[in-house]
């Protein structure tokens, strides 16, 4: 064992995106506990404000700035850390480890790399030494070859055969992977996968689709002691990304020499690869034949290690964290059994299942056919004494039970998020279980039991507990699950957490709620803490006294609260989920259960249009003009309302369904696409142009605590989760800003509001309108928190335990910005314009001591590099005098312009020098062959009405995401960048 | 890896009777599901439904942890005389076909939370043919709880008295085959002792030529014929005064031959060299189990299936190989010319982790 590191750099994952989500927060975090606990000093460096791992506490200097090279150099350079662990940031930090081995820095600066080597990342991460390595251990892998051009690739692909699997190097979740059945798809996913590689490589292999996939996670320590923690049985066989398969836990179809011969293979490859710490072994494997063959391994935390820890109890990041800093299996504690003795292989005595969950909803045109690329936003866990009652669970945790769709039969075929209910509507039409298993190479048993699942009750009756060893051994911290014949715990308060991540209900919701978990301990309740979602901090054993881990629903918490000891249920943080099921909890249980803070008739208030605009009225406060309207009604009542306005269905998370309307042509489309599922509407005026903010509070019914106000860059009418937004506000006239905290006073008294709320404003000609109230924490509440290091979440909760608000003794004169993160390079044929749907997955944070530092470390954050020598830009002609600042600026600031016909001759006429390129439509030398070249810092492209215009925006957009480029597609947008390239030549 | 090889049964007397039975079950029309009681001896009575032959059994209630290999360990042989209690609750997800460790099964009942419902007559036909009883029930956790926490108890299945001592018999006579040969005819001679030997044993041992005997015909062997001597796994108390003259004939031979001891076989061992043995709480059955290999620390993780553990002594005759990290117990012994297992490095089910046994052991014939 070398010495003990005195202080060691942990790297973050960054933004909550498809493929690299909350997990490595969860990952981060516990690595953190377990380095804290051996008296390490630990510096985290992340981007994403909504991380536990990033908070103030003792022992960690978190340091919120963008993930790269020469940020982490300048970070080791003032800190000083003795050395650095990569593997607990995903694919990011172990790019960034092994960049900062590769060039010396590490070398230079004395930092020697914890855990497994960049030796052996390289072996695992470079597919052609990973090949050589896996043949040398004389374990099977498939045929395939790395391939740098397209030319090479279809040479290879006719000679070896279709269907080919295509892997770029070095991407996140199977960015631009894919699966060719002819030359001309395979041209195209090659060609997309190349510019995406950060090393211009494509691996192409032979496909194995159809087979099973499997999974093993092994821990292995310096000595050579190494375990699989647990198995993992991908339901969807291989083809499907496993981030987007179904899973069950342990294996279930394999009899005991498969499941031995599949072990034992993954701990010789941990050995023969040299992982110290934690790896994910994936293997295609032949049910009927045996064969078998390794596809990959993740050297590193995953998404899989954070499902197999919740699965089993078995810490893998923290037992990582600990063998990094020279330990043993056998020296290292179990924390479920108490035990000094983390050698044993967990043991489980139910059935775990894992689904994702997609955002179909939010983008309804585009392809969710399912395959190399992953698409979900996130995940649920469910456990079960059976295959069909975890599957059941998971059914209630995705919501699939109740979703109602129409039997197509090519859904079976093709994977894609429908199928699961796809089968069932199968089986009530009488195919049976072995057509189905056929058409979708599901096994027989998986298919049988999801049909039991939908179509059998569990009734729930207590709780079954997560030991790690089935019952072998005393455990002294164990989780639970709801079973039919469970026993009581015991609890005080009910925290009910946010379920899986989607858009709109993402991590920031379960950063509020691991504080209100740790704010009630501390004050010494005992605190059961309700979610489903594996990907979480909140999941953690040790983040509270009883952690239940079940579907987020009321038949769940109605199961607390008659088997636990708890009086006390807290909803507000968790997001709109617990909120949706407070009326039915006050209907079942009255007063017998105590829901401090805000009246729940308040939050009906508040929800509720109409008792919404009668309380405006009241309290004269401008809110813009609504009215209900069945589907028959819609165009006479948006005539009367005047366009454009915004249409929606009433009750929904975050802007699902929603639209702006312009006209006529807009509403005609939008009926064709909406009126097939909903009857009655909600239309309200949309303000056109205004500036949107909001404010994040805490209020105890008479004092308000406000922090200040979020300005968003973009316009009202863009949801508020997709905006860049300022903290505090800084174009935002002072006597608006005290209008908007006034009002957030007079509502917080007049309802009696208790505990977190955020109120979204829209400010035209001066007048502040109240566009939306929600009673509950927000998606800013971690970064409010981050930038005045005012815990809004911690002071919530206080205020639900004693009633007011605590002393508050912290001033801040930090600025941040919030950029938003969209997952449109996964989500592909989807239309990357925003609106009122929100769209992004996740957030990055810049922050300064002024605007300028942190919008530069938020545009860097985001992935965007302003520093590039071009800007492209095309703004149509009845708007370019308003632009005119904005481009000089832009020019004045040594931008090289590229400019359309129009705006070229309207530049110089105005003596600004640019470069004339052509509309995409017009053919080349145009835009996209600019940016393409790569030289171009932004586009700002401002769309014309007609529709030429509107499908080149399109495609316009849609590169300068698969380009990591700056699009402005607002004035807003363009006003800042062009200030922050001023201020920034100064 | 495996084949059908295992042991020769005493019990093919039965063959008819099975086929019997066995055409009665496949063509029967689906019958009602049967309820019944399992009976926990100081816990009370389960009410479950009925699997397998309609008959009440009674034996030790052990349980096992292992998710994989339901055959394997209904097979084993060091299972006679007790009812296993599966912890994991979906047994039977894959089909019965699995190789098993003997050719039939050797319980004396199985308890099962949940079987999937698609595969659930199939392994009731299986118990069936082989006239075990079994229940299926949702409260498997509550006897295990109990079983761990009051050590091993009596049960009964069905209309059974949950009462008696399995140890009483010598449960080694119930599964001891005849003696035969096998495999490579110009391999080391190795002298296997049955006691209850697992068919993965026997696979692992395919380069040699082998003479199984059981373990009554070891007085009447000529060790000096054989390169080497495997004694094997078995049921039951090693201290049984049944196995006194075996142990006896054991002890005079240790050290003339290599000598590998594998469960039983390490027990009866260390009885020989003057140790003790002692019953333990509720045992060792699981395929999870991590052992340290004191000679360099290494840790592997092994199957474990034993009620009885080896009490070591340092009284000069070996040194103390194995420990086990779960709670330190003895897992193997070494001495001059012998080595011992307390676990299955054969697994079956389970790892093979420690397979370096059977080539410390092949060392140890070619130096022999």
């Amino acid at each position: 064992m070398g010495e003990l590191p005195k202080k060691v750099l942990l790297i973050g994952s960054g933004p909550i995106m498809i493929g690299q989500s909350a997990e490595f927060d969860y990952s981060g975090n516990q690595a953190i506990k377990a380095l804290l606990s051996e008296g390490v000093e630990v510096v985290v460096v992340n981007s994403n404000p909504a991380t536990i791992q990033t908070d103030k506490i003792d022992g960690v200097i978190p340091v919120m700035a963008p993930l790269n090279v020469e940020n982490l150099r300048e970070i080791i350079a003032k800190e000083r850390p003795d050395a650095i662990l990569g593997t607990f940031g995903g694919q990011t930090g172990l790019n960034l480890v092994t960049e900062l081995w590769k060039t010396g820095i590490l070398d230079e600066m004395e930092v020697r790399v914890l855990g497994t080597p960049p030796e052996s990342i390289e072996i695992s991460e470079d597919r052609l030494k990973f090949k050589e390595r896996i043949d040398e251990l004389g374990e099977p892998v498939i045929d395939s070859r790395y391939c740098s051009t397209v030319q090479e690739a279809v040479q290879y692909a006719k000679q070896s055969g279709l269907p080919m699997v295509i892997r770029p190097s070095f991407t996140l979740g199977g960015s631009g992977g894919g699966i060719a059945r002819d030359i001309n798809e395979l041209r195209s996913i090659v060609e997309r996968g190349l510019e995406l590689s950060k090393v211009n490589g494509v691996l192409l292999e032979k496909s194995v689709i159809g087979w099973n996939e499997l999974e093993v996670e092994v821990v292995r320590d310096s000595r050579g002691n190494k375990i699989a923690v647990c198995t993992m049985e991908n339901v969807d066989p291989m083809g499907v990304h496993t981030g987007d398969s179904v899973v069950v836990t342990p294996f279930l179809t394999l009899n005991d020499m498969n499941f031995q011969k599949i072990r034992r293979s993954a701990l010789k490859i941990a050995e023969g690869i040299g992982i110290i710490g934690a790896c994910n072994v994936q293997f295609a494997f032949n049910n009927d034949t045996g064969e078998y063959y390794v596809i990959e391994v993740n050297p590193r935390l995953s998404r899989s290690s954070a499902l197999a820890s919740k699965a089993t109890g078995y810490p893998i990041a923290r037992v990582a964290a600990l063998i990094a800093l020279g330990k043993n299996l056998d020296e290292i504690e179990n924390n479920v059994t108490g035990e000094r003795n983390s050698a044993r292989e967990p043991a489980i005595d139910y059935v775990v299942v894992k689904s994702p969950v997609w955002p179909i909803e939010k983008f309804q045109d585009a392809d969710f056919r399912l395959g190399t690329q992953m698409k979900s936003t996130g995940e649920v866990m469910s456990i079960g004494k059976s295959l069909s009652q975890a599957f059941r669970k998971m059914l209630r945790s995705t919501g699939v039970l109740y979703r109602k769709e129409t039997f197509n039969e090519s859904l079976l075929e093709i994977p894609n998020p429908s199928r699961m209910l796809q089968i069932y509507m199968a089986s009530m039409r009488g195919y049976t279980v072995e057509k189905i298993s056929k058409l979708t190479g599901w096994n027989t048993l998986f298919v049988d039991e999801l049909i039991r699942a939908f179509g059998t009750e569990q009734e729930e009756n207590g709780f079954s507990i997560v030991d790690t060893c089935a019952g072998e051994f005393d455990v002294k911290t164990p989780y639970y699950y709801g079973s039919s014949q469970g026993k009581k715990i015991g609890g005080d308060v009910l925290v009910i957490g946010s379920g899986p991540i989607t858009i709109g209900q993402g991590i920031e919701f379960d950063y509020s709620c691991v504080h209100a978990s740790k704010v009630l301990r501390k004050m010494g309740e005992k605190v059961v803490m309700l979610n489903d979602n594996p990907e979480t901090v909140s999941t953690d054993f040790d983040e509270s006294d009883y952690l239940v881990f079940d579907p987020v629903d009321f038949s769940t918490v109605s199961n607390i609260i008659r088997n636990s000891e708890i009086k006390t249920v807290i909803p507000w943080f968790g997001g709109q989920r617990p909120i949706n099921i407070l009326n039915e909890l006050k209907r079942t249980f009255g007063d017998a259960i105590r829901i401090p803070g805000t009246d729940i008739e308040v939050v009906d208030v508040l929800e509720d249009r109409e008792k919404f605009a009668r309380l405006m009225n009241e309290m004269k406060i401008p809110y813009p003009k609504f009215t209900y309207s069945t589907k028959k009604d819609l165009h006479e009542t948006a005539k009367k309302i005047g366009f454009p306005v915004i249409v929606r269905p009433s009750y929904t998370i975050s802007g699902s369904h929603m639209a702006i309307l312009k006209g006529e042509e807009d509403l005609e489309e939008f009926l064709g696409f909406q009126g097939r599922f909903v009857e009655q509407f909600l239309v309200e005026k949309y303000l056109e142009d205004s500036q949107e903010a909001e404010i994040d509070a805490v209020s105890d019914g008479y004092e308000v605590f406000i922090p200040g106000i979020i300005e968003h860059v973009e316009e009202a009418g863009i949801h508020s989760g997709d905006s860049t937004s300022i903290f505090p506000a800084i174009n935002i006239h002072n006597h608006t800003q005290e209008t908007m905290k006034e009002y957030t006073r007079m509502i917080c008294k007049r309802l009696k509001i208790k505990g977190p709320l955020n109120i979204q404003f829209a400010v035209k000609n001066d007048t502040v309108y109240i566009i939306e109230i929600n009673p509950r924490s927000s998606r800013t509440f971690p970064f409010i928190s981050k930038i005045t290091g005012i815990n809004l979440a911690e002071m919530a909760t206080e205020v639900l335990v004693t009633g007011k608000i605590p002393p508050i003794n912290s001033s801040s004169n930090m600025t941040g910005v919030k950029f938003p993160i969209f997952p449109f390079d996964k989500i592909t044929n989807s239309d990357v314009i925003l609106g009122p749907e929100m769209k992004s997955t996740g957030e990055v944070i810049g922050i300064g001591t002024n605007l300028k530092e942190a919008l530069m470390k938020g545009y860097q954050a985001a992935g965007f590099d302003i520093s590039k020598e071009g800007v492209i830009i095309t703004i149509p002609g009845s708007r370019r005098n308003e632009f005119l600042g904005i481009m000089k600026m832009i020019s004045n600031a040594g931008k090289v312009i590229y400019s359309t016909s129009g705006t070229y001759d309207y530049l110089k006429q105005y003596g600004i020098n640019s470069i004339k390129i052509k509309k995409i439509y017009e053919g080349s030398l145009n835009s996209l062959d600019i940016l393409k070249q790569g030289n171009i810092a932004a586009v700002l492209n401002i769309l014309s009405d007609n529709y030429r215009s509107e499908s080149d925006g399109k495609t316009m957009r849609r590169a300068c995401y698969d380009k990591k480029v700056l699009y402005l597609g607002t004035k807003t947008q363009a006003a800042v960048f062009a200030d922050v390239l001023t201020k920034n030549r100064n | 890896m495996e084949n059908q090889s295992g042991i020769e049964q005493s019990s093919t007397s039965n063959w008819l009777l099975e086929h019997v039975i066995f055409i009665l079950v496949k063509y029967r029309v689906k019958v009602e599901l049967r309820k019944g009681y399992l009976t926990v001896d100081g816990l009370g009575r389960f009410e479950g439904e009925l699997l397998g032959y309609e008959t009440g059994a009674s034996g030790e209630l052990v349980f096992t942890t292992s998710p994989s290999g339901y055959i394997k360990s209904i097979t084993d042989p060091s299972y006679r005389g007790q009812i296993l209690v599966f912890s994991f609750p979906y047994i039977g997800a894959y089909e019965i076909d699995e190789t098993g460790e003997s050719k039939m099964p050797q319980v004396r009942g199985v308890v099962v939370n949940n079987v999937p419902a698609s595969l659930r007559e199939e392994l009731s036909d299986y118990l069936k043919v082989h006239r075990i009883p079994g229940i299926e029930f949702s409260g498997t956790r509550e006897v295990i709880d109990f079983l761990r926490i009051n050590g091993n108890r009596i049960g009964a299945i069905g209309d059974a008295n949950a009462a008696g001592n399995p140890y009483e018999f010598n449960l080694v006579n119930e599964v001891v085959g005849e003696r035969y040969t096998l495999g490579n005819h110009s391999g080391n001679r190795i002298l296997l002792v049955d006691l209850g030997v697992k068919g993965n044993i026997i696979n692992f041992l395919k380069n040699y030529q082998i003479t199984v005997i059981p373990y009554t015909e070891f007085g009447r062997i000529n060790i000096n014929d054989f390169d080497g001597i495997i004694v094997s796994n078995g049921p039951g108390d090693p201290s049984h005064p049944g196995l006194e003259g075996f142990r006896k004939k054991l002890g005079e031979e240790i050290g003339r031959k290599p000598l590998l001891g594998i469960c039983l076989g390490h027990q009866l061992i260390a009885l020989s060299l003057g140790m003790r043995t002692q019953k333990m709480k509720f045992g060792h059955r699981s395929i999870n189990h991590p052992v340290r290999d004191t000679r360099n620390g290494k840790i592997g993780i092994t199957t474990h299936n034993h009620g009885f553990a080896v009490v070591f002594e340092n009284n000069g005759s070996a040194e103390e190989r194995f420990i086990s990290l779960n709670d330190g117990s003895n897992e193997g012994i070494m001495g001059d010319n012998f080595l011992t297992v307390q676990f299955h490095p054969e697994g079956g089910p389970g790892p093979m982790d420690e397979l370096g046994i059977f080539e410390e052991f092949r060392r140890m014939v070619n130096h022999g």
